[in-house]
């Protein structure tokens, strides 16, 4: 046998090493070799991160591209710098040559009215948008065959052998089979469809209660729709002079015209802000999105915190050698940190990635969808959030088990189950997981828009994670507490829920979150979809018909009853109006809630009454005596009253018709809009607007509701005998509702699921985390002789019974926000749907089962000695 | 002649792949008879843990087979082998592998449960009355001391009657007066029972107790003689 030789005997003895920046460097060089080859074991945590981040900043770019497309945009969108739009009939004189003296002007009317194709029974309700040949002073329509080709688009708009040119949407063709070339009939003009009209750029492409047809201004006055106190709307667009006018200018504009006429009743918006509602629905939407994004990110964070559970397990042998050769519990702490923190910034980096391409994506999806122009720039602060969001959450959630891996001693760590016996964090690791999760927060407050949403939620998320963690205690005690079963399955499951390092906490947190977050989407989407559809009341009118004329009145009242004996008929007097002052404050400067914001915007429709309309009921104040001919009197409903601070006594100015009016505040109502019957946020005195010209509106409503064809029928020889009555299929409106809330609810419930998505992740991650007790557990049990089948249904069986813990939970936590959501903030009634529920309920349960096998599958085919060995 | 409890022949096992590759066990034939006390004795590596878990149908042999109570260990899919080894094999390891959730009379009555035994409860009282652990019945395995798990575990693998007891250094991981008094309790068992005993352990004293000792030395047979005469062992 050779003779060893030991040539270190030559070295200098080491000396006890302070503690310093060369330990430390040499944990950050071992910390970075050591990940080389171990960045497989931070896949949950980096798919985590990576979602939450991407959610985030997504959501960030996606707004901020549509708020930066909406301003810029801005003057496209309203056909020019600044536009003057109001109902009450044409502008004055004197408006008009304010308007022409300071730069170009166009004018348009737009108005509701019955299109027919001629010589067939059919009609349907379209948007009539009539054009001067300024139109469109910014932007360009696109005609689909090109029949303008080139020239102003009035030119082929003219008349020739008695009829019109007309422009029209494609929703045209299917609505009434008509096809370039076709002659259609509205009011008492005739007009020959000249194309499609498919870009049309001052239109926010709402939905419209009927199509757009795009006609001449002589051809709207040919159609003799426009009588004293029609809902016409006029707007006139002002581009001021130059290529590009400064702000400034179109402030003074502004300024001037308010100045000029203070009462003119024109609503007026700038190319800065060319939608407040749309602007202030992008805002909520975007918040409502980052809410869910935050959400997947703090769910993530449960994820990552199990990734650094598991990933201590995985490396307690390195660093028990780490300390078995003289490491401190720092030195093995910051060795896993290191790792960690280098992953997070690798995984918010691709987050700030993918989150910054999302709306590049969403416009090379679907820009021609939207309805204005986007193009999306990369704006460095939504990425520096995503990344500090993302380092944030990582440490916040990793500090707890780091410190435990810091205080465990070597021999702990060696053993196989070093994490299932390391207990609760210290203070110090609670410490600074609570700070981390302070600045979390206080970051998210920051950088927040709405402050006081986010420190809502901010709040919620912690008293749900307080929650949620109590009842995963509660849960653990009462397993623990639990009678032992006599079937070794249930033994086993009921074990398993209450073991240190049990799955359920992670459970509860991630699937608890996710599945609360799905319920109460569902929920409030269930009740508002009942709300307008199923529960729709029995006494809700079949249809709406606007714009009967004062002469028209009686002839169409005698129609409708000859047409439907059965029907019911309500008869109200309409005018258009809008709110010009609030108890002698100018509208503009009156801050009005959420709630009451509309009530400002644009105009109202207003009526008269002698008698409380039906459908009210009086909370404040008297009803005034049917030959009530003192001062004006108002009653208003009595939430919008609230919202724009008023009470009885009060005044309001409206504008109507260009005459502004004021009146007292009689009585105050609670409105019952649910049945859609005919009501009105004003109502005044019946004297309050002699002599005015005003229009009716009349419901039709059915005891029996009507089907289609005769719908159909009803409505086509309405328009064909009384052309200039608009008639509005309740069905119709609610179809194109439901659409509408149908693609909300998409967006919501793909946001939602991703929610899901991390809360699988964090689920496959705590499944990771204590898979080896798991595989220990089995092999134990083969050893003794339990066949996989056997293995299997405990495990199936303690899934079960987190999901269905989980379950209970989520279902009733949910269904309590649906219930708060639809009751206080959307003023619905609120359903539980016990099936619904109960199909949440199973597919939770389903869905923790498969995630819980597809997690475990492996350990069913685990060879015994391999891990005896180990152990 | 009966079967032997245990008949090994040729068994041939590596493990690892690779470069870490290594032929453990190598061409390794035994006969263990019914009744017997057979001590698997050698250094480290030397492969008589991997003989045991192959006996014990834990590791299955590259080549070769393994019989136990006449029936070969290969014909077995995984799931049968386990019941088998369930309702015959008894088997204790020196880090006693206790699941750590369940009491000491839930972990006893395991095998007996999954064997289907319809008084496993009490069967398992009685195991662990027989260990001296009647008043431990509810305790969990992190309340006991190393010497009461390892009594746990030894009412675990006896409680289903098996005919074959196999011990992987049972006193490995206890003090040596506690080591001692299992060896006592496992020779009181063996002989209250009548099962096959097959022991690996390092200590010289301990194998001295059984009826015979089968030296290993990397991975082959290195010597096989009946521990109270000296005498080489003829396999039957």
């Amino acid at each position: 046998m050779s003779q060893l030789e030991w040539t270190g005997v030559k070295a200098p003895r080491l000396e006890t090493p302070s503690r310093g920046g060369a330990a430390s460097w040499a944990v950050f060089r071992f910390a970075l070799r050591d990940l080389r080859g171990g960045l497989r074991f931070y896949g949950v945590f980096i798919a985590c991160l990576v979602l939450g981040v991407t959610a985030l900043v997504g959501v960030a770019a996606t707004s901020r591209a549509l708020r930066d497309g909406l301003a810029q945009q801005g003057a496209v969108l309203i056909g020019g710098d600044v536009s003057f739009s109001r109902a009450q009939g044409p502008p004055g004189a004197g408006e008009l040559a304010f308007l022409q003296a300071r730069g170009t002007l166009s004018k348009i009317v737009t108005l509701r009215a019955m299109a027919r194709k001629d010589g067939a029974q059919q009609a349907s309700l379209v948007e009539i948008k009539a054009i001067d040949a300024g139109w469109p002073l910014v932007g360009a329509a696109r005609i689909e065959p090109d029949v303008a080709g080139g020239r102003n688009l009035v030119a082929v708009l003219g008349e020739k052998d008695g009829a019109f040119g007309l422009v029209a949407d494609r929703a045209v063709a299917t609505r009434l089979g008509v096809e370039p070339g076709d002659r259609l009939a509205i009011g008492a003009a005739q007009f020959i469809l000249k194309g499609w009209l498919e870009q049309e750029p001052d239109s926010f492409g709402g939905a419209g209660f009927g199509p757009r047809v795009t006609m001449s201004e002589a051809g709207l006055a040919a159609t003799g729709l426009i009588l004293p106190g029609s809902l016409a709307r006029t707007s006139l667009r002002l581009k001021l002079p130059g290529e590009k006018s400064s702000d400034a200018d179109v402030a003074a504009v502004q300024r001037d015209f308010a100045a000029a006429f203070p009462d003119s009743g024109f609503e007026v918006r700038d190319r800065g802000n060319p939608s407040p509602q749309l602007s202030r629905n992008i805002e909520r939407f975007a918040q409502f999105l980052t809410l869910i994004g935050l959400t997947a990110l703090v769910c993530g964070g449960v994820g990552v915190g199990n990734a650094i559970r598991g990933l201590i397990d995985r490396k307690r042998k390195t660093l028990a050698i780490l300390k078995a050769l003289g490491a401190s519990g720092a030195d093995a702490a910051r060795f896993v940190l290191i790792q960690a923190m280098l992953v997070a910034v690798f995984s918010s980096l691709v987050g700030v990635l993918l989150g910054l391409a999302l709306p590049h994506l969403l416009v090379a999806l679907m820009g021609g969808a939207l309805p204005f122009q986007v193009e999306p720039h990369v704006h460095p602060r939504d990425g520096l959030s995503g990344l500090v969001f993302g380092l944030l959450t990582a440490f916040a959630f990793a500090a707890a088990p780091l410190d435990r891996a810091r205080l465990m001693p070597a021999t702990t760590l060696l053993r196989e189950s070093a994490m299932q016996e390391a207990g609760a964090p210290q203070w110090r690791g609670r410490i600074v997981a609570g700070l981390s999760a302070c600045a979390l927060f206080a970051f998210a407050l920051l950088i927040g828009d709405d402050r006081r949403l986010t420190a809502q939620f901010g709040s919620a998320v912690i008293v749900s994670f307080a929650l949620l963690y109590g009842v995963a205690r509660g849960i653990m005690f009462l397993a623990r507490r639990a009678p032992h079963s006599r079937l070794l399955p249930l033994r086993l499951a009921v074990a398993n829920l209450h073991r240190p390092g049990a799955l359920t906490p992670s459970f509860l947190i991630s699937l608890g979150l996710g599945l609360t977050l799905l319920t109460a989407l569902v929920g409030v989407e269930r009740n508002l979809r009942g709300e307008i559809g199923v529960s729709l009341p029995k006494d809700s009118p079949s249809f709406f018909f606007l714009d009967v004329q004062s002469a028209q009145a009686e002839a169409f009242q005698a129609f409708l009853r000859a047409e439907a004996p059965e029907g019911a008929l309500s008869v109200a007097p309409m005018l258009r109006g809008r709110i010009v002052r609030v108890n002698g404050v100018a509208s503009e400067q009156v801050k009005p809630t959420d709630k009451a914001r509309w009530a400002l915007e644009g105009d109202r429709g207003i009526t008269f009454a002698a008698k409380i309309p039906a459908g009210s009921q009086l909370l404040a104040g008297e009803w005034w005596p049917e030959d009530h001919a003192g001062p004006p009197l108002v009653s208003m409903e009595a939430e919008v009253a609230q919202g724009l601070g008023l009470k009885v006594g009060d005044t309001i100015s409206v504008n109507v018709l260009g005459r502004g009016l004021t009146a007292k505040i009689a009585n105050l109502r609670k409105v019952n809009w649910r049945n859609f019957g005919i009501n009105f946020v004003m109502v005044f005195s019946p004297d309050a607007f002699a002599g005015a010209p005003f229009t009716r509106l009349m419901t039709l409503t059915f005891a029996q509701k009507p089907d289609i064809s005769r719908e159909a029928a009803l409505l086509a020889e309405s328009a064909r005998r009384f052309p200039a009555v608009a008639g509005v299929s309740m069905r119709e409106t609610l179809a194109t509702l439901d659409d509408l809330l149908g693609k909300l609810s998409l967006a919501i419930r793909s946001a939602a699921s991703l929610a899901f998505i991390v809360s699988a992740l964090v689920l496959a991650g705590a499944l990771a985390a204590g898979q080896r007790a798991r595989i220990y557990e089995a092999v134990v049990l083969k050893v003794l002789g339990a066949t996989r089948p056997r293995l299997l249904a405990a495990l199936a069986l303690e899934f079960a019974l987190l999901g269905a813990a989980t379950a209970a939970f989520g279902l009733l936590a949910g269904e309590t926000i649906a219930y708060l959501v639809s009751t206080r903030a959307l003023d619905m009634a609120y359903q539980f749907a016990p099936l619904q529920a109960a199909g949440l309920a199973l597919a939770a349960v389903v869905f923790a089962i498969l995630i819980g096998l597809a997690g475990t599958w492996r350990i069913l085919g685990e060879k015994p000695a391999r891990w005896l060995r180990e152990a | 002649m009966p079967d032997p409890a245990i008949k090994v022949e040729n068994v041939n096992l590596t493990l690892g792949s690779g470069e870490a590759k290594a032929h453990i066990l190598k061409n390794i034939s035994l006969d263990i008879a019914r009744g017997e006390t057979v001590a698997l004795l050698g250094p480290s590596g030397s492969g008589k843990s991997t003989l045991l878990m192959t006996m014990a149908g834990l590791e299955a042999p590259d080549s070769g087979s393994v019989r136990v109570d006449g029936r070969r260990l290969e014909d077995f899919s995984e799931d049968e082998l386990a019941r088998f080894r369930g309702a015959h094999i008894g088997v204790v390891f020196q880090a006693f592998h206790l699941i750590q959730t369940l009491t000491a009379l839930e972990n006893v009555a395991i095998p007996l449960e999954l064997a289907g035994a319809p008084d496993a409860f009490s069967r398992a009282r009685e195991a662990l009355k027989q260990v001296g652990l009647e008043g431990r019945l509810r305790h969990y395995p992190a309340q006991m001391s190393g010497g009461e798990q390892q009594r746990v575990a030894l009412a675990r693998a006896l409680a289903p009657r098996p005919s074959i007891l196999v011990a992987d250094e049972p006193t490995g991981n206890l003090d040596q007066a506690v080591g001692a008094e299992i060896v006592e309790l496992i020779f009181a068992l063996h002989r209250a029972t009548g099962a096959t005993l097959v022991l690996v352990t390092h200590d010289e004293t301990l194998a001295g107790r059984c009826g015979r000792i089968v030296r290993l030395r990397n991975g082959a047979i290195d010597s096989d003689r009946a521990a109270v005469t000296g005498l080489a062992h003829v396999p039957a």
